[in-house]
């Protein structure tokens, strides 16, 4: 069903604004819980479709994801299904737009004119794998000053970690498309080029925390990504498997302690990847947050 | 901070205190485990993990499993952190291990704070066994700013799992 037949009430609002009905036509809404995905599977638009459930795991959200080639699972049951359905309209129809600057759509009232109103941010840039434990260090005493920021200090440095490892190890790669640090050893010091650092940012209001990084690589492959999140999903328990860094294991730890998991990819040019977290919240219930999922490739 | 591995052998027991982040830095492969029965491991210490650290930690315990196996390993002060590690990642504890204290989260909603309580294997709870189910004591705990009670800041059913693992 069209977004907006099923929706329409919820965004009415913004429907006023001429520049951003463009971002919500066409787009369908397929619900895993009450669609025949049978019936619908032959007709999905991958560019044009989100899907959509109610309380669905990782590990079956991933797995339709894959399945039917599909970028974006949105939480029916959240509180802010619309503002993250409203994130995933605009990658998918302006996913440039979404890269260059993704706080707008985490904003209360998901309008993208306003701005995220952010009461702290703070940006670092780095360019070696050694520069690691410092920003991480200045990550940790942004967050100290801050008491709704503190109590999510250990989920926030996981993420903050593996983050700044995928930008310095996982990301770069040499003319031909070949990842030049994938396989060394995490405990060796690898130096980005001049032309190509990365950048990690944390953001929050009140509510909601923002955290991702940068890098100007675009070298994630999509296939590969979902490949390696669904097979850690598999069991409830992941091995750890065979290779240099986490192999997959940090990814899905980012999925473990956020509520909201998003990669943008420009290929060849610049890959995003964002955690977001609720805040003024104890652990039960962020832990019982079921997570939004969104991997854009353009 | 990377990983500081205070090691200390008594008798035929290996201290181990983990201090800093368990991270790719970490290196155990020096630590002497041979003639050892028993390895006390206290990360009481250990502020934070990753996933390189996890799979240092894997190779190792995997190494003791396959080339000590004989020898008990006791995890003591586990914070939240290493519970979430050991209910998630396969042989994080390894066959022969048993967690002998935890940290338990609180949290108060007037003061949005957290306190932590440490449980005690045998006193708080008790991992399902051939001699009975496993257990849990939760305790009554107050906010230290408020005094008021605080709930329980975790869910059960997950966070106590590692305690159904044996038989």
């Amino acid at each position: 069903m069209q977004l907006l037949d099923k929706f329409k009430e919820q965004f009415a609002h913004l429907l006023s604004n001429k520049a951003l009905l463009p971002l919500l036509e066409n787009v369908e809404i397929v619900d895993v819980d009450t669609d025949n995905l049978n019936s619908v599977g032959n007709d999905i638009d991958p560019k044009k479709t989100i899907f959509v459930g109610h309380k669905t795991s990782p590990k079956e959200a991933l797995s339709h994801l894959l399945k039917f080639d599909i970028e974006h699972f949105v939480q029916i049951d959240r509180d802010d299904f619309f503002y993250d359905l409203f994130a995933a309209c605009v990658m998918l129809k302006k996913p440039a737009s979404f890269i260059n600057n993704p706080l707008p759509f985490f904003i209360k009232n998901f309008n993208p004119i306003e701005s995220m109103s952010p009461i702290r941010s703070t940006t670092l840039t780095f360019s070696s794998s050694a520069e690691k434990s410092p920003i991480l260090h200045s990550i940790q005493q942004f967050l100290q000053e801050h008491q709704k920021t503190s109590n999510f200090m250990d989920a926030i440095h996981v993420i903050a970690d593996e983050l700044i490892m995928n930008a310095t190890y996982n990301a770069p790669v040499d003319g031909d498309g070949k990842h030049i640090y994938m396989n060394k050893d995490r405990s060796e010091v690898v130096d980005l080029p001049e032309d190509k650092a990365a950048k990690i940012f944390v953001t929050h209001d009140e509510r909601r925390l923002l955290i991702g990084c940068e890098d100007p690589y675009g070298s994630v492959n999509r296939f590969k990504m979902l490949s390696q999140l669904a097979k850690v999903h598999k069991d409830s328990q992941s091995s750890p498997n065979e290779g240099t860094g986490g192999a997959g294991l940090g990814s899905k730890m980012m999925i473990d302690y956020s509520c909201g998991f998003y990669v943008v990819v420009k290929k060849n040019q610049k890959t995003l990847v964002c955690c977001s977290l609720p805040l003024g919240v104890s652990f039960r219930k962020a832990e019982k947050f079921s997570k939004n999922l969104h991997f854009t490739f353009f | 901070m990377d990983l500081h591995i205070n090691s200390q052998v008594d008798g035929k027991t290996l201290k181990l205190t983990l201090e800093g982040n368990l991270n790719e830095m970490a290196n155990f492969d020096d630590l002497p485990l041979s003639g050892i029965e028993d390895i006390h491991i206290d990360f009481g210490g250990l502020k934070f993990i990753n996933s390189s650290g996890i799979h240092r930690w894997v190779k190792w315990t995997q190494n003791i499993e396959n080339d000590h196996a004989a020898i008990r390993v006791g995890f003591f002060k586990c914070p939240k952190i290493i519970i979430d590690q050991v209910n998630a990642v396969k042989g994080f504890l390894p066959k022969s291990g048993t967690i002998h204290s935890f940290m338990l989260p609180f949290y108060c909603e007037e003061s949005d704070r957290h306190e932590m309580v440490l449980m005690q294997r045998d006193k708080d709870f008790m991992e399902e066994s051939s001699e009975g189910q496993e257990w849990v004591k939760v305790p009554n705990c107050s906010c230290s700013e408020t005094q008021t009670p605080c709930e329980m800041d975790v869910m059960p059913k997950k966070y106590f799992a590692f305690l159904k693992r044996k038989s």
